[in-house]
């Protein structure tokens, strides 16, 4: 039948590619939709060879654009370079009740174009803190139920990283380790002097150290160091949708990739109690189109697929779908990226690196490991890079002259950047919601973002502030400053939560298989499963829980389940 | 955007402040392509930049980089409207000052006169930063150096002849030996 395949997965971004890998591999007709264009991987990555002078600004970005669109203007990576993989704000409007800075890429590959690409796995104590010490929900699944599709992933993406051998922070299927710098490696051994419980490493990343077969097969290469990585790669040093798991898909030749697809609902019929399909608007004509499927993954982003969900009612669902619990949109959660300390150090003046490493030094969550014994709940993981002061130290000089531009040419004394990626609690009345009266370009109800700091927030980010000055003071730093960024939720780009995983149909939407408890033949795999945000990064944990789900649902639909 | 009109809509952003003679001066025969500058300040901020960074031994400065160009781009680009004021309204108060002080232009100046007059706008803003507090608006100088700095060292002669720049690594190193050599460029 037309419009008719095995399974349908909603979003491409780095857990929808890898639903389409998974089910592609394993026979299914899989159609995935997009809302935005397509992007082709090398064809389509029109800035990745250019020159800083090749910008007509630099690569910043014109008064203008950033006064018209101030939320993505506030995204690090935002820039002449790769405004192009940016959702402007003017393009789909939301309610901020509260701020809440939503960064979008709304094309074939989503963020996974655009993603920091730091992969560390969740360690059992990230699954069990929040339940344990009391402000989070039980997650239906353990490390353990995850450490074999973390392999499974990490084999397949290519993951540089070092065998740390660390509790807090296990170790996974790694190429070749970057490396640290001198000052790097001095704090680091100051810190483990000085601290039992604290053992900075080199960050994991998804980039290509040593490519293996795998990696050849998909058409990628070694990572060049360039990190210019958002830009889109031409040698596939880093992991995309774009790069690896789409392109795979599509060589079994039960892909379906359809772009300018904007879904609207997901269609659930009462007679047979599951969904049957979607409606699709496109992004373009505004037709709409209706798709049909046994199984349905949802991973259209954490947000979006919130809005899905929410705006997919029925006579069963008239609170959106799979929303008996009335716990829709609720929970959302992200990391608190507010606190930096920047600091010097003199010495190692002798010493210098080459290439531009795409990762930093990380020192795995050390605060509330094996009990609440701070005064805050949940933990933080800090990141931090030492590097040489360039040219831009002449700005503030009094010098001027030949002397001065011979001086400034050359690499100055150290500085360090640190910053805490702190875990956040989910709240209920931390939420999204639909709006009304507002509607979208595509008459889609607009979504309300009401998601805040709370106390706990403040208690840990003084924690950070102290911390990391001490362990920079020991390790005999200077001009150590600290700083609240202030900025609002959503710019760490690591939103959770809103459809959550747990073992209780009444206080959780999906079970652990992230299906959602009341039906049963949709999945949600992106960050709105999570039931708390732990305090390491989230995609590799979002790319294993779709791996397993995904596996789970052919083999269901194999039995007749599904 | 005719430069009356510009200056108008400017003047109105701005606050509605300024007078600028200077910038108004010839504007109707100038095919200049920044409507907020004069023809003349490609060669007066090529000038000053060349002061500031000058051509050293294997490296052009930043006149031959033509930063005068950049920045005029890049501050009708990218500067906020109240940044563009203090940066126009400096560099033509700059214009007044030298014609006042030397009877021409600041092109036209000695090399040792182009060097009083940046010294002597390293000190105002020296002065001006002493007494500021958090929330106060940039020195005409701060903005003027820093886009000199940022249009020279990214610029493809700065980059390739004041620094390194190396734009495929190919690989990593967290240590090496470092003996005087330029910086990276990247």
């Amino acid at each position: 039948m037309e419009n008719t395949f095995d399974v349908i997965v909603i979003g491409s971004g780095i857990s929808g590619g890898w639903a389409a890998k998974e089910f592609c591999e394993k026979g299914m007709k899989t159609l995935v939709l997009e809302r935005g264009r397509n992007v082709k991987h090398l064809e389509d990555y029109p800035t990745a060879l250019k020159n800083p002078w090749d910008f007509e600004n630099r690569n910043r970005m014109p008064h203008q654009v950033r006064e018209t669109n101030p939320i993505v203007s506030r995204c690090y990576a935002f820039g002449e370079a790769t405004e192009h993989f940016f959702l402007k704000d003017t393009e789909h409007p939301y309610i901020q009740e509260k701020p809440f800075d939503w960064i979008r890429g709304y094309q074939v590959g989503g963020k996974s174009l655009l993603w920091a690409r730091q992969v560390q796995r969740w360690s059992k104590f990230d699954f069990e803190m929040p339940a344990r010490d009391g402000f989070g929900a039980e997650w239906p699944i353990s490390y353990d139920d995850l450490a074999g599709w973390y392999s499974h992933v990490e084999k397949f993406v290519g993951i540089s990283g070092n065998k740390d051998g660390l509790e807090t922070l296990p170790d996974g299927e790694f190429l070749p380790p970057w490396e640290m710098n001198a000052v790097e490696k001095h704090i680091q051994s100051a810190i483990k002097e000085n601290y039992s419980d604290r053992y900075p490493i080199i960050g994991r990343c998804a980039h290509l150290t040593e490519p293996k077969e795998v990696h050849l097969q998909q058409g990628r290469g070694q990572c060049q160091a360039r990190s210019l990585c958002e830009r889109g790669c031409p040698f596939g040093g880093y992991f995309s949708s774009n790069s690896s798991t789409l392109p795979w898909a599509e060589k079994t030749g039960n892909l379906t990739l359809q772009p300018d697809s904007v879904v609207h609902s997901i269609i659930y019929d009462n007679a047979l109690g599951k969904a049957t399909g979607v409606r699709v608007i496109n992004r373009l004509t505004k037709e709409t189109t209706e798709y049909y499927a046994r199984v349905i993954f949802l991973n259209a982003s954490t947000l979006n697929s919130n809005l899905v969900l929410l705006n997919s009612k029925s006579d069963r669902f008239p609170n959106g779908l799979g929303n008996d619990s009335g716990l829709l949109g609720k929970y959302m959660a992200f990391h608190n990226y507010r606190g930096e300390i920047s600091a010097t150090y003199r010495g190692y003046e002798d010493t210098y690196y080459f290439g531009r490493r795409p990762t930093a030094v990380m020192l795995p969550n050390f605060r509330n490991v094996y009990r609440n014994d701070m005064p805050f709940k949940g933990g933080y993981q800090i990141h931090f890079t030492a590097s040489r002061k360039n040219w831009q130290r002449g700005i503030s000089s009094d010098q001027f002259g030949a002397d001065f531009k011979e001086n400034i040419s050359k690499p100055g004394d150290w500085s360090i950047y640190m910053m805490a990626q702190a875990e956040t609690v989910p709240k209920e009345k931390s939420h999204v919601r639909l709006s009304d009266t507002e509607v979208d370009e595509w008459g889609i109800p607009q979504l309300i973002t009401s998601v805040d700091y709370d106390e706990n927030d403040e208690l840990l980010l003084q924690d950070f502030f102290k911390q990391g000055a001490e362990m920079l003071e020991k390790a005999g730093c200077e001009n150590i400053h600290a700083r609240d960024t202030g900025q609002a939720p959503g710019l760490d780009i690591h939103e959770m939560g809103g459809v959550r995983m747990g073992p209780d149909p009444k206080n959780s939407l999906l079970n652990k298989w992230n299906q959602l408890h009341t039906c049963n033949n949709v999945f949600v795999t992106d960050g709105a499963c999570m039931a708390s945000t732990g305090s390491h990064n989230p995609s590799l944990t979002f790319m294993a829980l779709t791996a397993r789900a995904a596996n789970y649902a052919v083999e269901q639909m194999g039995k007749g389940e599904l | 955007m005719k430069r009356r009109e510009a200056i108008s809509s400017l003047s109105v952003i701005a606050g509605g402040s300024i007078i600028l003679p200077q910038m108004l001066s010839g504007c109707e025969t100038a095919e200049h392509p920044y409507a907020l500058f004069d023809r003349g300040d490609t060669e007066l901020l090529n000038d000053i930049a060349e002061t500031i960074i000058p051509e050293t031994p294997g490296s052009p400065g930043a006149k031959a980089a033509n930063v005068g160009d950049f920045i005029q781009r890049y501050v009708t680009n990218c500067f906020s409207p109240v940044d563009l004021k203090i940066f126009l309204d400096g560099l033509a108060h700059l214009k007044a000052e030298t014609d006042k002080n030397f009877g021409k232009r600041f092109t036209s100046l000695s090399p040792s006169e182009k060097y009083d007059v940046v010294r002597g706008l390293e000190k105002q803003r020296t002065e001006y930063q002493r007494n500021a507090i958090p929330g106060t608006p940039p020195h005409f100088y701060h903005l003027l150096k820093s886009t000199i700095l940022f249009g020279y060292f990214t610029s493809e002669q700065g980059a390739t002849t004041a620094l390194r720049y190396v734009p495929v690594p190919g690989g990593q190193k967290g240590i090496i030996p470092y003996e005087g050599e330029k910086a990276w460029a990247l």
